[in-house]
């Protein structure tokens, strides 16, 4: 069982050093990797007895192992991020073919996998950290995947410092969990809650990595790299990780801190939902959708029904990477996303189009698609807290959801696209094909699953049927909906996803360069008067001694000072001595060599003299103190 | 076995191979290549065997001859926790700079002659007990280095000459004082560094006034800011091989006199004092991280880095003296730490511009334009080795920082937020060199060379790579040894 959990997350690790270092054959050593995590992680998940506890200790801090631990829950969650990662992968064998890159690609793609795994089974902190840091760096890696594009490498900079930006929450309020509950190992006991100010911190952090607004900017930005890269950042992995932090530490948030999750994710729900109706272009829908859906979560967890979000997290990571391989698909063909030149693709990409339209409707909540089941739950969960307020967010994001979908599958299929074909599209298929799978089956399954993971899973009728009527009339609704219908500054200020003041290259990059700058400026002028003093030193030291003889005498000195004490004290060992003598006669030999470089540099001998002026000063104030 | 005495053999090899190459002045520079790696190799070697042979918490594998028993001096050298981390440091970096260093072909023999003398002061600073000792090999260090930056540097060594002269002056004066005072107020007189870390003689007004006086020679050595003047103009000057032992080894020279002295011998007074320690290492951070944002030239950046880093440390030492047991535990062990990941991942940051600079005609991050393109292994090397520096976990630095914090947030949350917008800002600063020099397409003007890695410089970056990743990975193979000493010291 241990290797099995060990394997999950060394297998892509490996995948990636090895494909870095030998430069070629990446891709199957990547495919490999995933298939042995997939595969180990999904044995864990099945063999593991129910409230087992798997766990590896290794190294650590001072006194503090870290800890590796895989309990049901985890296990599960980590078959689910094999799963989708594998789908991926298999994906990505076909769109990566004949492209650049791929000796980057590759590898950066597997540490990325190897990361989350190692988030999902990281059993203390520390781990904990290192899994989402280094996911955020696979991710900067993979959006720079062809950095010869400016979006490309602005787009990985803006998701690695955004992302690390909010970290600063992530240490600080893991710190102050580590203290105030004195256990550097993830809590897993319920009991004391955690002071607010700790939850606010950890909020930040997942605001960041979840994408919440007002940092849900990123994520847009990300698109610039590959489409399996957006597909597993979107999904089981990078934004789910904040999700997943929630997930674990319910117990210990306060009421109070509860209340301002759920409004973080409220907020998140209807801004970013309506920035994908507004979108012009499949991907950037897909992108706000992520961060709405994510806002879901927040809101499950908020009311206090974790089982909620957990439930939506799995169903999400099918429905988001099945979506983005789909659009991937319509991209290859023809080279854009804008809805206007990929209208009416779907008839082309049949296939394609079906396995989009099955993940989009599982989105909105119809049934039997496994997002019916976890929209119904997160429905639920906002009827069950009582606070009116939430309970109209989660309706009305639901029906933002059917809305920018039912959008979406109208420009699809409707209009004439010319006939395109695209190399490898077997294999785009295949990966596809795979998650779609769990998304029609996947809905049986997974109140089960939440259930042996340890969580309840919230039912409410009137929710249902709310839910399945609002997602209804939002498809319909959706299918005709027009941007017309709204004033085009109002749309626009929604779909660049409201940029306020400029947003965030004026507010944050420019004032930032400008302190820099500034601090620069500050720096020179500290140099400039240090330079004077020094010159007037020096100016003054020439007129005074004569170099030469100083020099001499300096080097000198060295050489006299252990014949000094020699004369001092009788009982010198004659071996110490010896080497004494050698350091003198090195550093003797040492300035004569000086002396044949370049002899007309005054400060350069000045130097010398000064540290044989020092030990003079040394044997000096010895004899003193002796006498 | 523990007979033998290592920590001489380890301190004075490097030296006898020194004295071999000034002897022998071998022609070429094949012989000086195999005395200096030869002699680092063994080094090395003795320093990991006393690694095996066990550090204990207090200190251990005592090497004691009299000297001048009159005045209380004596050879005496030691290694506990703290020290070794720093010994092993310097060996290792010394090792495997020297094999960088094999490219030289100015003056190979004498270049190599002091580039081992300077390894038998950087060991002999961190094993001596002995304070008159210590002073001896740290001035040492001062004019071995001197002679490397102004024999081997770049077009503008003046200026950069002044500078580290003015500082060496004012620095090792400043120590002078704080040693003499320390031995004077000793009862009776002494240069043992045991007793007076046991018992630290000084109270009142004389330990403020030394303290302060060990505080400014650190402080400059380390640097903080403001005395950090001399290390970009340094850094900018020296070759590679120097920059990689000044950032490696010199700067924690000071990095470990505040341990040492400041912490361990004058630690009421550092106490009294600490939150104004806190307030300049909270401003190096920030400074630091700042002004190596607006730098072009992209090893003055790093330069700059090494502020903000040292900045980290000198706030883990200055909290430790203020924690509670467990905080400065924490701080201490992280601070420790932090000088061994400082050294390889700073080292390797600046032998690898080193290897970029053989390869391009300028060192303008603008001018410098998809060097990954050309140079795939060397670029990875450096994008790893920026992402440790500015903390990723996994790598070096992060359970070393993680430390520091820990501890610090348990005194201060709200410091430990500035300090916490320094990692903030370092990542920016290394994305933005990663994307402007290393990705997108490659200028082909500015770049004389186009093969990536030789065989020197793999045998150089690997180790250090391995290092950097093993350290992030298994820090418990030095804070095993470094938390016992931490644990006795901060009682």
């Amino acid at each position: 069982m241990s290797t099995l959990l060990l394997l999950s997350i060394i297998a892509p690790l490996f995948a990636a050093i090895l494909g870095y270092t030998f430069r070629r054959g990446g891709n199957r050593m990547a495919v490999a990797g995933a298939v042995i995590s997939a595969f180990s992680a999904l044995a864990l998940a099945i063999f593991l007895p129910e409230k087992a506890m798997l766990e590896i200790y290794f190294s650590g801090l001072a006194g503090k192992e870290f800890l590796l631990k895989a309990d049901l829950n985890s296990a599960i969650v980590s078959a689910v991020v094999g799963i989708v990662g594998l789908a991926i992968f298999i994906y990505a064998l076909g769109y990566m073919y004949k492209k650049k890159g791929q000796t980057w690609f590759w590898p950066a793609i597997s540490l990325f996998l190897a990361a989350m795994q190692l988030l999902v089974l990281a059993g203390d902190w520390f781990l904990f950290i290192t899994g989402w840091e280094i996911m955020g760096l696979a991710s900067y890696l993979l959006i720079a995947t062809w950095h010869e594009k400016e979006e490309a490498r602005s787009g990985s900079i803006k998701a690695f410092l955004l992302t690390r930006f909010t970290d600063i929450g992530l240490y600080a309020g893991i710190f102050l969990v580590i203290i105030s509950q004195n256990n550097f190992y993830i809590p897993v006991t319920e009991g004391q809650t955690i002071p607010l100010a700790a939850s606010l911190w950890l909020l930040l952090a997942v605001m960041g990595k979840s994408a919440q607004v007002p940092f849900q900017s990123w994520l847009s930005a990300a698109m610039a790299g590959p489409t399996p890269v957006s597909a597993l950042l979107h999904s089981a992995t990078m934004v789910g990780a904040g999700a997943l932090l929630l997930i674990k530490l319910l117990p210990l948030f306060s009421t109070e801190a509860l209340f301002w999750i759920a409004v973080v994710g409220s907020i998140t729900i209807l801004l970013t939902g309506l920035t994908a109706i507004f979108s012009k272009d499949v991907k950037q829908m897909l992108a706000a959708s992520t961060s709405s859906q994510l806002g879901f979560m927040l809101l499950a967890v908020g009311t206090g029904f974790p089982g909620a979000a957990l439930a939506h997290w799995l169903a999400h990571a099918f429905m988001k990477s099945s979506l983005f391989l789909g659009a991937g698909i319509f991209q290859e063909g023809y080279e854009s996303t804008l809805y206007e030149k990929i209208k009416g693709s779907g008839k082309n990409f049949k296939a394609a189009f079906f396995g989009f339209a099955i993940a989009g409707i599982g989105l909105a909540g119809i049934p039997p698609m496994i997002g019916y089941w976890s929209k119904d739950s997160v429905l639920a969960a906002s009827f069950k807290d009582g606070n009116i307020f939430f309970l109209i967010t989660a309706l009305t994001g639901a029906f933002f959801t059917a809305i920018y979908i039912g959008k979406a599958l109208n420009r699809l299929w409707i209009g004439n696209a010319e006939k395109e074909t695209i190399p490898k599209k077997s294999l785009m298929l295949a990966g596809i094909a795979l998650l779609i799978l769990f998304i029609l089956g996947g809905g049986f399954f997974l109140e089960h699953l939440v259930k042996i993971s340890g969580f309840e899973v919230p039912k409410d009728k009137l929710s249902k049927i709310l839910g399945l009527l609002f997602a209804a009339s939002g498809l319909l609704l959706g299918w005709f909906f027009r941007n017309s219908w709204f004033p085009a500054e109002a749309s626009d200020f929604i779909r660049k996803n409201y940029p306020v003041a400029g947003g965030y290259q004026s507010l944050v990059i420019a004032p930032i360069l400008k302190l820099a700058d500034f601090t620069y400026k500050i720096d020179k002028l500290i140099l400039s008067a240090i330079e004077k003093t020094g010159e007037t030193t020096l100016t003054n030291s020439k007129a005074s001694f004569s170099t030469d003889r100083l020099l001499k005498s300096g080097v000198r000195s060295i050489g006299s000072f252990t014949l000094f004490f020699s004369k001092l004290s009788e009982k010198m060992d004659r071996g110490i001595m010896k080497s004494v003598e050698n350091l003198a006669a090195a550093v003797k030999s040492g300035g004569s060599t000086s002396k044949k470089w370049q002899s007309g540099m005054v400060h350069k001998e000045l130097a010398i003299s000064v540290a044989g002026l020092l030990v003079l000063v040394v044997i000096l104030i010895f004899t003193i103190t002796e006498l | 076995m523990n007979e033998i005495p290592l920590l001489t053999l380890s301190l004075f090899i490097p030296l006898l191979g020194s004295i071999l190459l000034l002897f022998l002045k071998p022609q070429g520079h094949r012989i000086p290549n195999l005395i200096a790696v030869t002699a680092a190799a063994l080094s090395a070697a003795g320093v990991i065997l006393m690694g095996l042979r066990g550090i204990t918490a207090d200190f251990s594998q005592i090497e004691e001859v009299e000297w001048i028993p009159s005045l209380g001096a004596a050879y005496r050298l030691g290694v506990d926790g703290i020290s070794y981390t720093a010994v092993l440091l310097t060996a290792l970096l010394f090792l495997f700079t020297g094999i960088f260093s094999t490219r030289i072909r100015k003056k190979s023999s004498a270049f190599m002659a002091l580039f081992l003398m300077l390894e038998t002061a950087c060991l002999g600073v961190f094993m001596s007990l002995d304070l008159l000792l210590f002073y001896v090999f740290f001035e040492v260090t001062l004019v071995g280095m001197y002679f490397i930056i102004a024999g081997w540097g770049h077009e503008n060594r003046k200026k950069a000459a002044i500078m580290f002269f003015i500082y060496t002056l004012i620095g090792s004066l400043l120590l002078l004082l704080g040693l003499l005072s320390l031995y004077l107020h000793s009862d009776p007189h002494t240069f043992d560094m045991r007793e007076l870390v046991a018992n630290p003689p000084l109270s009142g007004m004389a330990a403020l006034l030394t303290f302060w006086a060990l505080f400014l020679a650190f402080a400059i050595k380390t640097p903080l800011f403001p005395f950090h003047s001399w290390l970009p103009m340094a850094h900018t000057e020296a070759p590679a091989e120097g920059s990689a032992i000044l950032a490696g080894i010199l700067l924690k020279l000071g990095a470990y006199g505040f341990i040492r002295f400041a912490f361990q011998m004058t630690p009421e007074a550092f106490a009294a004092n600490a939150w104004i320690v806190i307030v300049v290492a909270v401003v190096s951070v920030i400074y630091g991280a700042l002004v190596a944002m607006a730098q072009t030239d992209i090893k003055r950046m790093v330069a700059y880095t090494s502020i903000n880093h040292m900045g980290y440390l000198v706030f883990g030492v200055a909290i430790a003296t203020l924690g509670t047991t467990t905080a400065a535990e924490r701080a201490l062990d992280g601070a420790t730490l932090q000088m061994f990941s400082h050294g390889i991942v700073t080292g390797l940051l600046f032998l690898l511009i080193g290897s970029i600079q053989e390869r391009t005609t300028t060192r303008e991050m603008p001018a410098l334009k998809g060097l990954l393109k050309v140079y795939p292994l060397l670029s990875g090397f450096f994008i790893l080795a920026a992402f440790a520096s500015l903390g990723l976990p996994g790598l070096a630095h992060f359970p070393a920082e993680f430390q520091i914090f820990l501890g610090g947030y348990e005194i201060s949350p709200i410091t430990v937020a500035i300090v916490l917008l320094g990692l903030v800002l370092t990542s920016a600063l290394y994305l933005r060199a990663i994307q402007r020099s290393f990705m997108g397409a490659e200028d082909r003007t500015v770049l004389e060379k186009m093969k990536d890695l030789d065989s020197r410089e793999l045998w150089t970056f690997i180790p250090l790579v391995i290092l950097i990743i093993l350290i992030g990975i298994f820090p418990d193979i030095l804070l095993n040894f470094i938390h016992e000493t931490t644990k006795l010291i901060t009682v």
